[in-house]
Parts: C-alpha cells; structure tokens; sequence
C-alpha cells in the first residue's frame, strides 16, 4: 500500500513571537532561536479539529482532480482533541464529507508518533479488508488545550490539518514500523482534566475538587520529554533500520516529529547524521502534533525534494509516552 | 573538580546558551537576577547534564528546588 498524495491546511489565524511574549514572556528572539519557531496558526474560538480537517480534504481533492472521495472505504483521524468526547471525528467527517456509508471510520487516538502508527494500521487493515483506497487525516488543534500563561507549551504548538491518500498506484511504499510506549512516563504529557478519572464539572454550581485549575490544560515536563526522546529514538531509528535491511547511510532524509529545533539538532548530532538529511519544517507553523510529520513531508514533496528514489525515515514520539518509526520508500 | 573549575565550566555552557558573556559566583542566582529565561533555563539544564555527564532527577522542579542557585547547582554536580 502506497502513499499516493498529501495535502495540508492551516487555520487562518498567525500567532506571531511578539504575541507570545506578551502572553508568557519568552522573548521573541529566544523561540525563535531555541525553537526555531517564528509563528505558528491557531485555529478561532468557533473553529474546530473537523472543520481544519475537511478543508484538508478539499485542498487534496483540488491538487487532485483523480481524487474520488465516494472510492475511499477506510476514513482514520488521528486526534487527541476531538470535537466531542464522543462520537469520533472520523464519523462527523464521513458526513461533513457526504461520503457513501460503506466506509470503515475511526479515530487513533495517539498525538505527536500517531502518523507513523496511521500508516501502518491502515496498511494492514486495507490487507485485511480489501481495501483500494484509504485516507489518513491529523488533526490535533492544541491550541485548544494550552494555558498561554504557560512558558513550558505555549510557544511551542501550532494548528494543522493534513490528509494522507493511500491506494496500491502510489509512489511511497510504506515499509516495516518500529513501535514502542513508556507508560511510566505519561504524567510527562497530560492533560489530567476531562476523563473519566477527574471529569470537567458539569453545572455552574461549585463543587470542590482536587487539583487545580491547570489540571483542564496541558502539562508538559519539557526536560523529561527531551530525556525520553535523546534516549529512545535512536534506538527505534536503529531498529527500524534493521527491520528494513536498510542502512543508515541509505536513507535519503531523515523526518521527525518537529517538536522543536533544538531537540532536533541533538538529536542529529546523537545519531550522527548530515545536517542536510534532517528535515526541519516548523519555522512557520510551530509544533503540530501528529500532523507535523506528513507537513513536513508536502514541504518536500511542494519543493520537488522527493525525486526519483528517495528512502525517508519517519520517526515520531510524544504523547504516551509513544514513539514509532517507519521507511517509506518513496519513487516519484 | 573543585568549585572554581565547575563555575568556570558552568559560564562556559551557559554563555553558548545566552550568546553573552556572564560572570558566575557562588551566589548568582540566575533565575533571580533575570540572567536567564525560563526556555533559556531548561535549555541549560539541558546543556550541564551533558557537559557534566550528570542528570537532574526529572520528577523534581528545578526552579522551585533552587538549581538556577549556582552555590546549589555547584554542591549538586560536586557530590
């Protein structure tokens, strides 16, 4: 099963440094730097994960005149903030979308290595059910989950919505996933509010409760994610590789979840790598969750930077905490 | 190392982080005296693991527990 196309959305609205540094304080020049973030989108108060996502889907179908939405049997969105706690995204968009009812819809709930585990599920699941044509979407508007008085999360993430078309005439083979997940360190990304374990309150009337008001919004233990991350991913990239049979020096470009500039320059220096094949890409966009790699991916695609045969390693980790890793194969 | 040579280490790492030139003591409190950030801050902490080939337990805020205070900062990389 191959990867066919791409498209991307973002939502209208650009945060800018200077915005950031009035709601928290960091410089402008530090983010900028540090991160290598120099603005981000968030979507509006009324907008939401679907309404991103969808225009994702009609900005495929407009690079795509071949793209025949009623032929897609498989719809998975990848997202942690749905619109409702319940039902999944997925079946609000088999509607927005006016898709035929024979499609297979549900939602991965994983963040930042969710679209590495996507291609692989819906690998095996279009093996499994026959399946021709399949569409990924991301969307994970965290914008709508951080505190902007927050320095640890607030510059860092932005809005996206991408759609990945699969079908078996693509030109990005996917290849054999690596997958892990450290449980014990999950209190490191959380939102602690809002599940069934500490529910929001429901009425206006105070009840007392435990935690605190920070508790409805992200929590991150920005040294422990980078200490997950230095540690585990080149062992994945490792193990990746040699599921593959494929060498490090044969990859073309390295493509990693853009959690942020810094970490991924140590990252290249740990594993040794060129500078020039790890894909940096959210100078403009910021931190997009599971949406950030398959950006990152249409960048290179936009930039004619996936010619002929090139080998890309993708590689995300985050939310679980969870990683994953994959090759595709990509022959243009 | 003794003291001197972890302040002297300590500039080091944090002038390649905040791209100015800094003079440490044993009572620069870089937090209070707004030497750094707090991104600036994790980013340092960060760069000191590394260079002292040390790690700071993760479950512990650094700030709150005083670790921006180069005299508790330099007693925990000399124990």
């Amino acid at each position: 099963m191959k990867i066919k196309a791409i498209s991307v959305a973002f939502p209208k609205r650009v945060v800018d440094n200077g915005t950031i540094e009035k709601w928290c304080g960091l410089p402008a020049h530090t983010v900028a730097e540090k991160l290598g973030i120099r603005s981000r989108r968030f979507l509006d108060e009324n907008e939401t994960g679907t309404d991103l996502s969808e225009q994702a889907v009609l900005n495929l179908q407009k690079e795509n005149p071949d793209f025949d939405l009623s032929k897609i049997k498989l719809l998975m969105v990848v997202t942690q903030n749905p619109d409702f706690k319940l039902p999944h995204n997925s079946a609000l968009l088999q509607a927005r979308l006016g898709m035929p009812m024979d499609v297979a819809c549900f939602d991965v709930s994983l963040g930042c290595s969710g679209y590495v585990y996507s291609l692989s599920i819906a690998k095996g699941f279009m093996k499994e059910a026959k399946v021709d044509e399949a569409l990924i979407l991301t969307c994970d508007p965290y914008s709508k989950c951080i505190r902007k008085e927050n320095r640890e999360v607030a510059a860092l993430f932005g809005d996206a919505a991408t759609a990945t078309w699969l079908n078996p005439r693509g030109f990005g083979e996917i290849g054999l996933g690596d997958f892990g997940t450290d449980g014990l360190g999950a209190q490191n990304l959380m939102i602690r509010e809002g599940g069934a374990a500490n529910p929001y309150r429901r009425t206006e009337v105070a009840i007392p409760k435990e935690g605190n008001e920070n508790d409805s919004y992200l929590h991150m233990n920005g040294r422990a994610i980078f200490n997950f991350m230095m540690n585990r991913i080149p062992a994945s990239v490792a193990t990746c590789l040699e599921k593959n049979n494929v060498s490090q020096e044969e990859i073309d470009l390295f493509v990693f979840h853009q959690a942020s500039k810094y970490l991924l320059e140590n990252l290249q220096s740990k594993l040794g790598l060129p500078k020039e094949k790890v894909v940096l890409s959210m100078e403009h966009s910021g931190n997009t969750v599971s949406s950030s790699i398959p950006c990152a991916l249409k960048e290179l695609i936009d930039e004619k930077k996936i010619s002929g045969r090139t080998k890309i390693l993708l590689s995300g980790f985050g939310v679980g905490l969870s990683w994953a890793s994959n090759i595709v194969h990509f022959n243009k | 190392m003794n003291e001197t040579e972890i302040l002297a280490r300590l500039s080091s790492v944090l002038e390649n982080v905040v791209k100015k030139p800094v003079s440490l003591t044993l009572d620069t409190d870089l937090i209070g005296e707004s030497i750094i950030d707090s991104l600036d801050g994790m980013v340092f902490m960060l760069e000191v693991e590394q260079a002292f080939g040390k790690s700071f337990p993760e479950e512990i805020n650094l700030v709150t527990e005083g670790y921006y205070r180069m005299r508790t900062l330099v007693d925990y990389l000399n124990q």
